[in-house]
C-alpha cells in the first residue's frame, strides 16, 4: 500500500550526541553490527567514506549511502537474506 | 527554514460517521485552532470555500477530492507544502501546527509515515498526536469487520468515544479493553474532555513503562484482528546504539509490512555516559529520534501483524541486549 521500502536514514548515529560529532565512528561502529548480523549470508559491512562497503561472499563489492540501501545491497549480495528473526536460539 | 522549529502535525481519524467533522467545527467555533492550519478531505460539511481561507482564525486547506489513505497520494504532500509555502510568503495567516482531518477509510499511520519519510517535509514538520475518534454506538461492529478502524487504532495516540448517549451500558468498557489490546499506547480519553487535541497525554516512555504494562497484564491472549499483536522489548542495561539501530533497520526492512508501530523509548550507552532516545516507526519508515531529557531505561512496544511478539522479543535480546531469558518479558496476541 505504501510503496516505500524504507527509510532509515535518521536511525543512523546523529540520533546520539557522543557519535554526532565523530560520525566516522559512529559510521564504523554501525558498519560492525550490520557486518554481526550479514555474516550468515557470508557478506561483510565496511565503513567507506560517507557510507558504507558491502562485500559478498564472492568479494563481489557495493558502495551505499545509508542503511536501507545496505540491506537491499545485503540481500543482492549474500548466500541467504538476514533475517533478524530467525534461528531464535 | 534553517533554526525554525518544526511544526508539529496532529492527524484527527476516526470510523466513518464518528463525529470528526462535528468535532472539528466545535473546535473552530470555539477557537481551539487559531493557530492551526486544518488540512480536510472534503469541504462540503465545513462553512469554507475552496480556497485557503481563514475562518475563525483558523487557516483551512483542502487536500483533495478523494481519500488521503495512500502515501503515494501527490495531494497531501502538495497540501502541506502549499500550506508551508503560503505562510513563508504571508499569503496567510501564521500557525504553529497543522491539523490533518483523515476521510473514514484513511490509515493515519500511512501519512505519519509520508512525513516521516519526506525530505523536504521531515525537516519543517514533526508527528503530532493522533486522535481517533469511536462511535460507541457502532464502534464493535466496526471494529468487527473493518481493517480501516483497526489501522486508525494501532496508530491512535488517544482515543475519543463519541455517541455515548445512544450506547449501551458495557461499550465503553468493553471497547477499551479491545483497544488496549490492539494498541496499549493509546490514552482512552475521558468523556469530559472538550479537546482532545489539548488534553495532557503521559510522555511514551511513562506509557510504555507503567500504563502498557499494567494493559499487558490485563488483557486477554487470544487471537482476533488478523493476528495482530503487541510486545514489549525492555532491556536491563542501557544499549549500544549501533547494535540497535543495525537490528531495527534489518528488521523493518525484512518485515516492514508486518511491523505496523513501534514507539518507546531507548536508553543508549556511550562514552561513560547514559542518554535517551524517543524511537517511532510506521512499517518501514523511522522517524527521527528524539533525545529525551532524562534516561528511565528502554521501553519500546512493537505492534506487529502475523508476527509472533515473542519472536521479535528474542531477537531484541539475542542482537541487541545481549540479555537471556524470558521471564520478564510482558507480551499478549489480541
Amino acid at each position: 500500500m505504501c510503496g516505500l521500502c524504507g527509510s532509515f536514514t535518521d536511525l543512523q548515529w546523529s540520533a546520539v550526541p557522543t557519535l554526532a560529532a565523530r560520525p566516522a565512528l559512529g559510521r564504523a561502529r554501525l558498519a560492525e553490527a550490520a557486518s554481526k548480523l550479514a555474516a550468515d549470508g557470508g557478506v561483510r559491512v565496511s565503513a567507506w567514506g560517507q557510507g558504507f562497503r558491502v562485500t559478498g561472499p564472492t568479494g563481489r563489492t557495493e558502495l551505499v549511502g545509508d542503511l536501507a540501501a545496505l540491506w537491499a545491497a545485503v540481500d543482492r549480495l549474500g548466500r541467504a537474506s538476514p533475517d533478524p528473526l530467525e534461528n531464535a536460539s | 527554514m534553517s533554526g525554525e522549529a518544526r511544526c508539529p502535525v496532529d492527524v484527527l481519524t476516526g470510523f466513518l460517521g464518528a463525529g470528526k467533522t462535528s468535532l472539528l467545527r466545535r473546535l473552530i467555533a470555539e477557537g481551539a485552532l487559531r493557530d492551526t492550519a486544518v488540512l480536510v478531505n472534503e469541504f462540503a460539511a465545513l462553512p469554507v470555500d475552496d480556497r485557503l481561507v481563514a475562518i475563525a482564525g483558523a487557516p483551512v486547506g483542502l487536500i483533495g477530492e478523494g481519500c488521503i489513505c495512500c502515501v503515494t497520494d501527490v495531494n497531501l504532500r502538495a497540501a502541506l507544502i502549499g500550506l508551508l509555502d503560503a505562510r513563508e510568503r504571508g499569503a496567510m495567516p501564521p500557525f504553529s501546527r497543522v491539523l490533518i482531518e483523515t476521510s473514514g477509510l484513511a490509515d493515519p499511520g500511512a501519512i505519519l509515515a509520508a512525513l516521516a519519510a519526506d525530505p523536504m517535509l521531515k525537516a519543517r514538520l514533526s508527528a503530532g498526536r493522533v486522535v481517533t475518534l469511536v462511535d460507541l454506538m457502532h464502534g464493535e461492529a466496526t471494529l468487527d469487520d473493518s481493517a480501516e478502524a483497526i489501522a486508525q487504532i494501532v496508530a491512535a495516540d488517544a482515543v475519543f468515544f463519541t455517541k455515548q448517549a445512544g450506547a449501551d451500558s458495557g461499550a465503553a468498557a468493553r471497547l477499551s479493553q479491545r483497544i488496549a489490546s490492539l494498541n496499549p499506547l493509546a490514552a482512552i480519553l475521558p468523556e469530559r474532555v472538550e479537546d482532545p487535541f489539548a488534553w495532557p497525554l503521559p510522555d511514551a516512555g511513562g506509557v510504555v513503562r507503567h500504563r502498557a504494562l499494567r494493559r499487558f497484564e490485563a488483557a486477554p491472549a487470544e487471537t482476533r484482528h488478523g493476528g495482530i499483536a503487541a510486545g514489549l522489548l525492555t532491556a536491563a542495561a542501557p544499549v549500544e546504539w549501533s547494535r540497535f539501530a543495525a537490528w531495527l533497520s534489518l528488521l523493518l526492512h525484512r518485515h516492514g509490512n508486518a511491523i505496523l508501530r513501534v514507539k518507546g523509548e531507548v536508553a543508549i550507552r556511550g562514552d561513560g555516559a547514559v542518554s535517551a532516545v524517543m524511537v517511532q516507526s510506521v512499517r518501514h519508515v523511522v522517524h527521527a529520534p528524539e533525545h529525551l531529557a532524562r534516561a528511565e531505561g528502554t521501553a519500546l512496544v512493537v505492534i506487529a501483524r502475523g508476527l509472533a511478539p515473542a519472536a521479535i522479543e528474542d531477537s531484541f535480546r539475542r542482537h541487541v541486549t545481549g540479555e537471556v531469558g524470558v521471564d520478564q518479558q510482558e507480551r499478549v496476541a489480541v
